[in-house]
């Protein structure tokens, strides 16, 4: 009924939705997406209203703790946190990416302005990536290799280790690491080219 | 994964082995590895091109950043908000968000402008806005985007409680001018239909005393059937200065902000806005006209008429630049040169006087329009004329208000739209609610609305925006349930101070008892008399010019009457039937119609508070959502199912009367007061003092938002304490004896979390006015400035807990992500040291024992939100003292924290569990002890848990703390809003309709 208002019943579907996606249910992370989302979303408001009154705000000890708050909230022992924290990887894409788009649509009236990380928001040391042009070339990387353009959306903006990737993927660490590489590279060209 | 080609592959493949060799090496490694495949070679070495840059691309994860995204207020996109269904966003800029939404009452799209959160912490600039808003909704005009309507909603809508504002406007399908005009110049026979609509729409605003301010291509649509329609209306004005401007100041932003030019406000968008504005001068018709020229010549020639590449340098461009009559084409008329020449003339005495003059020549056929123009004299007459007309223009003017908001107001037709506002109340009024009884009504014609505030009536005229106490009816004990007489000449009322029914003109005067009366349980005054609802006694008839009540009604002695209301055929009365004693009666009450002459009693349905709308409906309240149910009052039956019309209504609080706070008028308007059964909350707190029985004793401060808590000077003479509203946050001191004002002592940056010095001379706190999150301290009575006390490590952040007795060290915070720390800092030394190995995911509001041995203070164990409470000596030993507290069957609130030493140090309080709060002794020698733990009444707010306490104890042993508004004294509400929907009736037989 209302997108901000879930409910949260309980942590065990929760569980069991993360144990069915890693078991291969993809239909189980559609339903599994709006619950992190919710929990996320109100644990960022709770940190964003301490970093008001003087601290600062840190990414994993977030998704941590929405894990934290989902999955072992009963004491349930359950492996999954690689899973959940690509889940939580896509969701800061797409949240970022949103962001973006209102801002790209403040600054040009709509249509496909180039917003920057900066502008996006603030903080990066990455100042002059375009994020929507970003986007794109991921999507356009998982149209020839699924896996590279997740490794990139789980390091990047997951901001999770190798090995979490690694584990996430069910792959070995050293397929990260060059997946990493390889993507990178193939991304800069691709961005390069969008450039011109 | 699959599906990666076998290309794709082998790309990776060699890139990979590539980047293993050497620089040397590869371009002898791809020559024989690609073979003669010179295609896939040039691919490698374009990936390995970007090796260097690779290094440091993407390496720093925005995680952060999205997290920071999704601690802000999320879309509304897929949000119900009231009757909205909210859609796509259409637009962002500094005025707030607009979402395409459907209002499900009226089935019709609309375009829904949230304000900023802004708006909500600001309520002078709210409730100018809601003024001035209203005035727009006054502008009725096809080339006018209307404005439906104000609408405000109360959590759970945004997290955090704060309040949704939003205009709800017309909802306009086509490009913006700004689209069209990007395409390339209009033609003049395209252009001159434009920019004769845009005229139109400007004089009727004009002729309203209305202006735009912020003319500009982007403000205006073009609907596909040709209809322009110009949007924002006057908003640009509403707007105040200190709002966010959009990313940058582009030239083509609209200018809200005083900050880009130091002298002087301006309004409006940098390429339109006229010479004076420019120079911070107030804008009047000849600015909306000069901008009418900007939009007119734009549109002709495809280029703006004044050009910068910043804002600077566009109004310098305003205020100098000759506009290039060359861009405009050869086949534009001449008079529509020289029409825009004039608006676009400097010197505002010489500017087109009226934008009517511009609807006039834009008038002609168009046929005529290069020609017939070309004669100036035709111009010079119809400027004559309008020189004529102007006095009767600027009468107009000047009542323009209040004519405008009479006539949106006394004239409802089946064309009017439904229109919401919230009234809000004049500064220092607030709507008394002896929970129970009426306190607002609209009078039968809808005209007039009166309430009851500050203990006294007032009446406020819907044609002006002014409300009058009405004389002769203040009153040591408020007066209730004020009525009008069916002329709306006078008005009853109740007066509990000595028991009676009063009348009085609206004009004011002397007060005349009609009769003696209990409480009542609503009045009506009819042509055939006042009625009193008058609970177990029935339901009462009284004369208007007094004399003995008659029971029309009589009721079992388990059963109670409200709200009497005579139906229109006079023979038959309807109220509310409840009967038993039971809290929930009200909520199982039903609605009953009762014959005069029989005695005859019908049950129509179940809930609260009926009245019969002239629409043919059932209008009552069923807990506090209103309710309409069509109804045939020949036959006095109900002819349809209920349909549930408003969601919070506020109603009888603490259920004593059926009493629901609303009230309709014939021709179909409807007030109410927003709430619902508990009450309105406020997020805004007041400072008490409170003893250690609870006896509450508030301190004569403003309620405000003290987040950052209070605390008690050590010598018992002041407190300090911050307010934090969201743009400021800033600590203040206030003297205990009371006499003069609370004292501003920071100056500059953040300021927050208090602490005062052993000497009570100074005050310790986290400041970031050096950018970083550090800790200063200043001299309490504001002398001097402030000094460095701490310097934290990137990322960190420093907060005060309590300065030793001894005034020797400072006990503080270090948060650097999620772990809080504790640290003292000696005076003598300035280095700073943690201490005890205290570490927490939440603040610990660690404080000294009065003899300053001891450190008491709440953390959470790693990873978990619960917190215990702990005590250690001081200087640390290593020997740590946990505090076990009786856990309640609840695990979830079990959570010990918020700890306070008592003055002689033998006892420490704490909130045991949400809600909870107790002192339990302890004893220091030989070890240090537990005692009893004994609960100890506690009226004021200790602080959330993952927040900083928020209480002290004073010297004098009382503790000093928070409350939050409202008040629920002796059953008594504040309300500061009524809420008035115009043509409300068009809704209800919209959503309600007849069988």
């Amino acid at each position: 009924m209302n997108g901000y208002n879930v409910r949260m019943t309980g942590p065990a579907p929760v569980t069991q939705l993360l144990q069915a996606w890693s078991d291969g249910d993809e239909a189980a992370l559609a339903a599994l997406v709006p619950l992190v989302e919710a929990e996320l979303r109100r644990l960022a408001r709770v940190y964003m209203a301490r970093e008001r009154e003087g601290h600062t705000l840190q990414t994993t000890a977030l998704v941590n703790e929405a894990y934290l708050r989902l999955v072992q909230a009963q004491g349930v022992r359950w492996q999954g946190r690689s899973h959940f924290l690509g889940i939580a990887a896509r969701l800061m894409r797409r949240v970022l990416i949103d962001h973006a788009r209102s801002r790209a649509f403040r600054k040009r009236g709509g249509g496909d302005a180039k917003v920057t990380l900066n502008e996006a928001m603030l903080i990066s040391r990455s100042p002059d990536l375009d994020v929507l042009a970003l986007d794109r070339a991921l999507d356009a990387l998982a149209a020839v290799d699924a896996r590279k353009s997740r490794v990139v959306e789980m390091r990047f903006f997951g901001g999770m280790s190798v090995d979490e990737t690694a584990e996430a993927l069910r792959v070995s660490s050293e397929t990260v690491k060059r997946d990493w590489q390889f993507a990178k590279l193939w991304l800069l060209r691709e961005l390069e080219g969008h450039e011109r | 994964m699959s599906g990666t080609s076998e290309r794709w592959q082998r790309l990776e493949e060699l890139c990979q082995a590539a980047l293993e060799r050497s620089a040397g090496e590869r371009a002898a490694f791809l020559l024989s590895a690609c073979g003669n495949n010179a295609d896939l070679r040039r691919e490698i070495e374009t990936l390995l091109a970007h090796e260097d840059a690779s290094s440091q691309f993407l390496e720093t994860p925005v995680g952060g950043v999205a997290a920071h995204v999704m601690g802000e207020p999320p879309s509304f996109s897929g949000a119900r908000l009231g009757p909205f269904e909210v859609g796509p966003l259409l637009g962002a800029g500094g005025m707030g968000e607009v979402y395409r939404a459907c209002d499900s009452n009226l089935h019709r799209d609309v375009a829904l402008k949230i304000l900023p959160d802004l708006f909500a912490v600001d309520p002078d600039r709210l409730a100018r806005f809601k003024r001035e808003a209203q005035v727009l909704a006054s502008l009725n005009h096809p080339n006018i985007a209307a404005i439906y309507g104000f609408e405000e909603w109360h959590a759970p809508v945004r997290p955090g409680g704060t309040p949704v504002h939003a205009l709800v406007l017309e909802l306009v399908e086509g490009p913006t001018l700004a689209d069209r005009i990007a395409r390339g110049p209009l033609s003049p026979a395209d252009a001159l239909p434009i920019a004769r609509q845009i005229a139109e729409a400007l004089e009727a605003a004009h002729e309203h005393g209305i202006l735009h301010r912020d003319l500009k291509p982007a403000n205006i649509k073009l609907r596909p059937d040709g209809t322009v329609k110009v949007l924002d209306f006057g908003l640009a004005k509403v707007w105040q200065p200190d709002d966010i401007v959009g990313a940058e100041p582009t030239a083509s932003s609209t200018i809200t902000s005083a900050s880009h030019i130091q002298k002087g406000l301006i309004l409006g968008t940098p390429a339109y806005v006229s010479p004076e504005q420019a120079k911070g001068r107030e804008a009047d018709r000849r600015s909306d006209v000069w901008a009418f020229g900007a939009v007119f010549y734009e549109m002709l020639s495809g280029q703006r008429a004044f050009k910068g590449d910043d804002t600077t340098d566009t109004l310098a461009a305003v205020l100098r630049q000759d506009v290039d009559w060359t861009a405009l084409p050869a086949s534009t008329p001449a008079a529509v040169r020289r029409l825009i020449a004039r608006c676009l003339d400097r010197d505002v005495t010489r500017r087109l006087r009226d934008i009517g003059e511009a609807r006039i020549v834009l008038s002609r056929p168009a046929g005529s329009a290069g020609d017939a123009f070309s004669d100036e004299s035709a111009l010079a007459r119809v400027r004559t004329v309008w020189r004529r007309a102007a006095p009767a223009v600027l009468a107009a003017t000047l009542v323009g208000t209040l004519a405008a908001a009479a006539a949106w107001y006394v004239k409802p037709s089946p064309a009017r739209s439904v229109t919401r506002f919230p009234f809000a109340l004049a500064d220092g009024q607030s709507i008394t609610l002896p929970a129970n009884r009426h306190m607002i009504a609209l009078s039968p014609d809808g005209e007039r609305m009166v309430y009851v505030a500050n203990a006294r009536l007032y009446v406020r005229s819907m044609s002006e925006l002014d409300v009058h106490p009405i004389q002769g009816t203040e009153r040591e004990q408020p007066p209730t349930d004020p009525v009008f007489s069916p002329d709306g000449q006078s008005i009853a009322f109740y007066a509990p101070a000595d028991q009676t029914i009063k009348r009085i003109a609206v004009t004011g005067g002397v007060a005349v008892t009609i009769c003696h009366a209990d409480i009542p349980y609503g009045i009506t005054w009819e042509e055939a008399g006042i009625l009193i609802g008058q609970g177990r006694k029935g339901i009462m008839r009284v004369s208007p010019n007094g004399g003995t009540p008659e029971v029309l009604v009589r009721v079992k002695e388990n059963e109670e009457a409200h709200g009497p209301h005579l139906l229109p055929d006079g023979q038959h009365i309807l109220f509310t039937l409840a009967s038993g004693i039971d809290f929930s009666r009200w909520d199982n009450a039903h609605v009953v119609v009762q014959s005069l002459a029989s005695g005859e009693r019908k049950a129509l349905i179940t809930g609260t508070d009926a009245r019969f709308a002239t629409s043919g409906h059932l209008v009552y309240a069923l807990g506090a959502t209103l309710f309409a149910v069509p109804f045939d009052a020949g036959r006095l039956v109900v002819t349809g199912a209920p349909v549930p019309m408003i969601d919070g209504v506020l109603r009888s609080a603490n259920r004593e009367t059926g009493a629901s706070h609303f009230s309709l008028s014939r021709n179909g308007s409807l007030i109410y007061l927003p709430g619902g059964i508990t009450g309105p909350e406020w997020g805004q707190q007041e400072i008490i003092l409170t003893d250690r029985k609870g006896n509450v004793e508030p301190l004569k401060l403003p309620p405000a938002q003290y987040r950052g808590g209070t605390r008690a000077s050590p010598d018992g003479t002041r407190i300090a304490f911050g307010i934090d509203d969201g743009h400021d946050a800033i600590v203040y001191t206030y003297d205990l004896a009371g006499g003069s004002p609370m004292r501003r002592l920071t100056f500059g940056g953040k300021n927050r979390s208090p602490i005062w010095s052993a000497d009570s001379r100074r005050v310790t706190f986290q400041s970031d006015r050096e950018g970083d999150l550090a800790l200063f301290w200043q001299a309490a009575d504001g002398t001097g400035t402030a000094e460095r006390l701490t310097t934290p490590g990137p990322g960190e952040s420093h907060e005060p807990e309590a300065w030793s007795p001894d005034g020797e060290t400072l006990l503080f915070s270090r948060t650097r992500g999620t772990d809080v720390s504790l640290w003292t800092l000696p005076l003598q030394t300035r280095k700073a040291e943690p201490f005890g190995e205290v570490h927490s995911d939440y603040p610990t509001g660690a404080r000294f024992s009065p003899d300053g041995r001891w450190i008491a203070y709440a953390r959470t164990g790693q990873g978990a939100t619960r917190y215990a409470i702990y005590v250690q000596p001081f200087p640390a030993t290593g020997a740590t003292y946990q505090l076990f507290v009786k856990e309640s069957n609840d695990s979830l609130t079990n959570s010990p924290h918020k700890v306070a030493w008592s003055l002689d140090g033998k006892e420490l309080f704490y909130v045991p569990r949400l809600g909870g709060f107790e002192a339990v002794t302890v004893t220091t020698r030989p070890t240090f002890a537990f005692g009893n733990a004994v609960a100890v009444p506690r009226p004021f707010q200790p602080g959330a848990p993952n927040s900083r306490t928020l209480y002290d104890i004073t010297p004098g042993g009382k503790f000093v703390g928070l409350k939050t508004m409202p008040q629920l004294e002796n059953g008594n509400f504040t309300a500061p809003t009524i809420q008035v929907v115009l043509n409300w009736f068009e809704e209800l037989n919209g959503r309600v309709p007849h069988p």
